[in-house]
């Protein structure tokens, strides 16, 4: 089965290695993916609003901000999937960077490349999920209400 | 020292406060008043809010609540800060050129020994000397950007870095005269003397800072665990690119920094070493760079000139119409006579002011109420207090006024994607604290 792993910026490599324990035994291909998240960049852009002294961001730092990002997100898909391969795996693996809203970004993503589960953390770099509803993020619980197929949660620890 | 001789009081005008409401005159002024702060903060038809500003100014003249030759007295005698506010552009855009900024978030990461805590705490000491140096802006609008790119590269969560370059902005933006041009027109209207400055806002600035600092390494602590790999990160591309530039502008700016507090502390106008700094860097840029003209009057924004002219008209038409007088004596309410309570209550109506629309305004139309009281008022604790106030106020709502967010959460309601209310969340959680922190603070060094 093909198998959609959801990587964020905060997930430490040993949360990749406990994903990998927990994987079914059917699972013959995955599809490592990082989530661009344009919303703290909007956010500090809102905030420029606010400035007396507001110059727009130069087509320089623009670029440079864009090339940043795609160089941190295939950075994050690299380490991550030196520690799946650590951790065991040995089958196919691709890597993807999407843009978008990290929980409508997997759902959209899981729907398109036909994924039979998903797996993601909990809470995206909690290592002691707090107990109760707090145990699961804003992006788990969207991607479990909306994903078009099994959703597998792993805790940080 | 703003000059005010020869300005028709609401006493000349045969007024006392019972019919002030019923002179045509005064209604026009405190109407005129109202009409543009809505304009700003509203912003009909997406009219800019130094046109609105100008508009407003215009209208107070022709109104008669300002005579033209008074207006024209008042922009000159501001010029000083106008000269600031440019010549802090004209230097950020000029150290931003030779990549300052760069070079400084390079080895904020270079010396975290890629722990994300002491990355955070190194970002925030960074945006503490830019802000005190360079003013609040050259941190928000420059190394936000910069340290936004650097943490992105090394796939660390970008959130708690933005975050704390805009907040630093205006936690440490009182430190020095020079970090706020909101610190320069008060200071304007009450001169201190720097030793006076720095012995009340020198330890509420600290206060503010660590309660910062220690709320954000809290707030964040989930993003903050995974450690980075420094390895990844490119060496800034201006050190190749023009390294005797670099070395100049650092030199310059540390000469800058030496000549800000040589001139506040012997009272020379800080607008004039600004520009002097600005053409020395400039000069640099000139020399060893390839700065374009066109590319620096991008980095200047314009409209702020017209945004101050604009209101500095419009408050002294409020201020001849004895408006002001009555928020002095709603001011004088408030802050009683216990030094504590004077001290919360500037920072407070200060911060209220910000929030509520902009804290020029709400600065300008503070130091008129302030300017109204009578002279045993505590002037100097109030005017502090103002500047803490109107300095720190803005990260409550740091995207825009209140009204902006208010603006924000409809738009929420209405399904759109807006993520800006984190902001506002983190604003409400860490900065009643810090205008509290500072106020006690102002308050224990001599309130």
């Amino acid at each position: 089965m093909r198998v959609l792993v959801a990587l964020g910026a905060g997930d430490a490599d040993a949360w990749l290695a406990r994903a990998v324990a927990c994987l079914p035994g059917t699972t013959d291909e995955l599809v490592l993916v990082h989530v661009i998240d344009p919303g703290p960049r909007q956010e500090w852009e809102q905030a420029r609003g606010r400035r007396s002294a507001r110059a727009p961001l130069s087509p320089d730092r623009r670029a440079a901000l864009d090339e940043a990002e795609r160089a941190g997100a295939e950075a994050i898909l690299r380490q991550g999937a030196a520690a799946l391969r650590a951790a065991g795996y040995g089958g196919p693996l691709t890597q993807q960077v999407l843009r978008g809203r990290p929980e409508r970004a997997l759902v959209e993503a899981a729907a398109a490349l036909g994924v039979d589960l998903i797996v993601l953390s909990a809470r995206e770099g909690a290592q002691r999920t707090p107990p109760g509803p707090r145990s699961v993020g804003h992006v788990a619980r969207f991607v479990v209400d909306h994903a078009p197929g099994p959703v597998l949660l792993v805790r940080g620890s | 020292m703003i000059e005010r001789t020869g300005r028709p009081t609401a006493r000349q005008w045969g007024l006392d406060g019972r019919l002030l409401v019923a002179d045509p005159r005064v209604v026009a002024a405190g109407a005129i008043a109202a009409a543009t702060l809505l304009a700003v903060m509203l912003r009909p038809r997406g009219v800019a809010e130094a046109a609105s500003a100008l508009a407003g100014g215009a209208l107070i003249v022709v109104a008669g609540a300002v005579g033209p030759l008074e207006a024209a007295g008042l922009l000159l005698d501001a010029w000083n800060v106008f000269a600031f506010f440019l010549g802090l552009m004209l230097i950020a855009a000029a150290a931003d050129h030779a990549g300052v900024f760069d070079v400084l978030a390079w080895q904020a990461a270079r010396h975290a020994g890629g722990s994300q805590r002491r990355l955070l705490v190194n970002v925030f000491a960074s945006g503490v000397v830019l802000t005190a140096f360079l003013s609040n802006d050259a941190t928000a609008l420059i190394l936000t950007p910069v340290v936004y790119t650097l943490v992105v590269r090394l796939g660390l969560p970008a959130r708690p870095y933005a975050f704390a370059c805009t907040f630093v902005a205006d936690t440490a933006s009182f430190l020095l005269p020079v970090s706020n041009p909101i610190n320069i027109l008060v200071l304007q209207r009450f001169p201190q003397p720097l030793g006076s400055y720095l012995q009340h806002l020198l330890p509420a600035s600290l206060a503010a800072i660590a309660i910062n600092v220690g709320a954000f390494l809290l707030l964040f602590r989930a993003d903050l665990r995974r450690g980075f790999d420094v390895a990844a990160l490119p060496r800034p591309a201006a050190l190749e690119r023009s390294p005797r530039l670099f070395r100049f502008t650092v030199l310059g700016l540390g000469a800058l920094g030496g000549a800000y507090l040589l001139a506040a502390w012997q009272g020379w106008p800080l607008g004039t070493v600004a520009l002097a700094g600005a053409a020395v860097l400039l000069g640099g840029a000139a020399r060893w760079g390839e700065l374009a003209a066109a590319q620096l009057a991008r980095e200047v924004s314009w409209g702020l000139f017209g945004f101050l002219a604009g209101f500095l008209v419009i408050v002294r038409g409020v201020e001849n119409a004895g408006l002001t007088d009555l928020l002095g004596r709603s001011l004088a309410a408030l802050a009683g006579a216990d030094p504590l309570r004077t001290t919360l209550a500037a920072v407070l109506a200060a911060a209220v002011g910000a929030n509520l629309v902009n804290n020029v305004p709400a600065t300008l139309i503070q130091l008129a109420a302030i300017d109204s009281l009578p002279a045993e008022a505590p002037r100097a604790l109030l005017a502090y207090g103002t500047i803490v106030g109107a300095d720190l106020g803005p990260n409550l709502t740091t995207v825009g006024s209140l009204a902006t967010v208010l603006w924000l959460l409809i738009l929420r309601r209405r399904g759109l994607e807006v993520t800006a209310t984190d902001y506002f969340r983190v604003g409400l959680a860490t900065t009643p604290a810090m205008l509290v922190a500072a106020a006690v603070a102002l308050w224990l060094t001599g309130g």
